[in-house]
């Protein structure tokens, strides 16, 4: 279990940041707080998911001259036999989260053959889909080396892209990427609001406001 | 029962039982004495206090008995005369050759439910903590399977599309979809009562370590929830900003006949924080004998701009907002003549930085109108000749400020900063 401590801001002041004060008519509220108002000055979010979705959660280095790297969260894997065609997204810490895979008799019943590249498209339909409803939307992969020469591996590729499963993890963000004296600061998830990243995405067409 | 008493005795043992560190060991090897370095996996290992007495620590099942399962025999012909029959399909052959074959995922999932499923959630629910924090050492395999939808509030929407947000194993559905109460579905005999309990084991705002209570309706007969005695009215998800992401989890109990659940009830409409502290496993202890967990299902979400008006306007308090605590860096003891540092950076290093991010604000109150707009910043900062006599390290100063860079970040906000 990873436990983080969030602090409040200000919290040596025993004030909070309350964007509605400046405005008048919000102004009643804040005069006349109930006792909800006392919230603690640390919380501890025990979620073990929160540190990996704010970037904050290390990944295991591994070593240089490793075969395949160990920098992931959480990696996708295909194993295709004669008989069986099985997805998995397995966590670093050993733990197979979600797996979809032509054993299950839920997907074998509408399968013609469990080991062609129908198969392979399916399973990787059906991955995506259980990846997104399980919160998982990006996954590191190493299968990305044998696209070009395996049209199975394409065809599983192609159908998590599809399903809306993004095949780059971002990098992790540790301490002294965050400190005043970096050249580059890091920005950390939480500052940046939706409407920010929006403007900021180049998919969308809408410009900067002033 | 059983499990209750296991439970209790690993919580003693673990009071007792304190782990030996030790720092190095010898061992006598031909009449030499070998020091031994255990491997840090080694080292935590003998640390792990569950590896001590792995019975006694070992998870309780406090679910129901599993669903009975057809003969073996049986459901083998069935499904190798199925197979022998897909085998004989020309056209499904076709479509499979030319790769148009799609399997329906809505019938995927719904058999996947009745067969390996409920594993699966289970699985998912010890990756996301969700036993731990709510019923300490112990687990349960679904046997209910739940279908949860919110249904979005049309009267905070301009346009009228029907649309909902699905709840599964940790989907993440923001709070503005999330304000109106939850359809839940589940299979149900009409005569079988339940408990429905949503809590969040990571936003109590007033207590640590425990729940938030969003919702609770006891005594439903059969699958219509509101025939149900709502013990904690619905309240909408409200992780606070810069907490990141929160669980949401909906707790599924079957009940052995109609409970009386005065203790737990609450005071509706309840707005208190302070009364809708709660905790899982406190509850169960107390209600083990007549409750049993049957179905689960969470979602997480995350800070808002819909939460501000709901913190002043629903639960009258300011918005609190946090922010994440880095570990510290190490810093090196200042000293008094550096070499080969320039001098501003290192005293800027030994420097509060609240002091510095209080002058930046400063800096960049001065340089705005409150009547008006920010203005833009221009598209090439840097093409403005400094003045040829300042020194290289104010040169160096001013070019970083138009930047934005290094502590100079704070003097720009939202999207409008220098684009490098």
């Amino acid at each position: 279990m990873s436990r983080f401590t969030l602090r409040s801001l200000f919290a040596s002041a025993k004030l909070y940041r309350c964007p509605g004060c400046v405005m008048v008519s919000k102004q009643t509220y804040c005069s006349s707080y109930g006792e909800n108002d006392k919230v603690i000055p640390n919380l501890v979010n025990r979620n073990p998911r929160n540190m990996e979705m704010l970037r904050l959660a290390h990944k295991p280095q591994g070593w240089q001259l490793e075969d395949s790297s160990r920098k992931y969260w959480y990696k996708l894997v295909m194993e295709h036999s004669r008989r069986h065609t099985i997805g998995r997204v397995v966590h670093h810490t050993g733990t197979t989260v979600v797996s979809a895979s032509t054993q299950e008799w839920a997907i074998k019943q509408h399968l013609y053959s469990t080991s062609d590249v129908s198969a392979a498209h399916n399973i990787g339909r059906i991955l995506a889909d259980r990846c997104l409803k399980s919160g998982i939307a990006e996954v590191y992969t190493e299968l990305d080396h044998y696209e070009e020469t395996s049209e199975k591996v394409r065809t599983f590729l192609s159908a998590i892209r599809d399903g809306g499963v993004v095949m780059e993890e971002p990098e992790f963000i540790y301490e002294r990427m965050v400190d005043m004296s970096i050249y580059k600061k890091a920005v950390v998830p939480w500052q940046v609001t939706e409407e920010e990243a929006l403007i900021d995405s180049p998919s969308s067409d809408t410009p900067t406001p002033a | 029962m059983l499990a209750a008493t296991s439970l209790c005795r690993a919580l003693l043992l673990s009071k007792t039982y304190i782990p030996v560190i030790q720092q190095s060991r010898t061992r006598w090897q031909n009449k030499i004495n070998v020091y031994i370095y255990p491997c840090l996996e080694e080292r935590l290992n003998e640390l792990d206090v569950t590896r001590h007495d792995p019975e006694v620590y070992q998870a309780v099942d406090i679910g129901l008995p599993p669903p009975t399962k057809p003969p073996r025999p049986h459901t083998v012909t069935q499904r190798l005369k199925h197979v022998k029959n897909i085998r004989g399909n020309a056209d499904l052959e076709k479509k499979a050759r030319q790769r148009e074959l799609l399997v329906d995922l809505d019938d995927v999932e719904s058999s996947y439910d009745a067969t390996q499923g409920r594993h699966h959630i289970r699985t998912l629910a010890q990756h996301y903590g969700i036993f731990t924090h709510l019923f300490g050492n112990a687990y349960f395999v679904p046997s209910v399977m739940l279908k949860i939808d919110f249904p979005y509030d049309h009267s905070r929407r301009e346009d009228d599309v029907t649309t909902s947000s699905p709840v599964y194993q940790g989907n993440v559905i923001k709070p503005r979809e999330a304000t109106c109460e939850p359809k839940v579905v589940f299979p149900s005999d009409p005569e079988d009562m339940w408990t429905l309990a949503l809590t969040n084991p990571d936003g109590n705002l007033v207590e640590a370590n425990t729940e938030c209570l969003h919702w609770m309706v006891g005594n439903i007969s059969g699958s219509d929830v509101r025939s149900g005695e709502v013990l904690c009215d619905f309240l909408q998800p409200f992780p606070p900003r810069g907490s990141g992401y929160h669980r949401y989890v909906f707790v599924l109990y079957k009940q052995e006949g109609r409970i009386d659940f005065s203790q737990d009830k609450r005071d509706l409409p309840c707005l208190s924080l302070k009364d809708r502290s709660f905790s899982t496993q406190e509850f169960y202890r107390r209600m083990q004998d007549t409750l049993t967990p049957a179905g689960i299902a969470w979602f997480q979400s995350d800070w808002d701009a819909s939460l501000t008006d709901f913190f002043h306007d629903i639960l009258k308090m300011r918005e609190p907002v946090y922010e994440y605590e880095f570990p510290k860096v190490y810093v090196a003891p200042q000293k008094f003549f550096p070499l080969k540092r320039s001098f501003n950076t290192y005293l800027d290093l030994h420097r509060d930085p609240k002091e510095i991010q209080k002058e930046l604000l400063l800096k960049r109150l001065k340089k705005l109108n409150p009547l008006e707009p920010e203005p833009p910043v221009m598209p090439f900062p840097n093409a403005i000749p400094i003045h040829p006599d300042l020194s290289s390290w104010e040169r160096r100063e001013v070019k970083k400020e138009r930047l934005g860079f290094g502590k100079y970040r704070d003097l720009y906000r939202g999207a409008n900063r220098p684009r490098v």
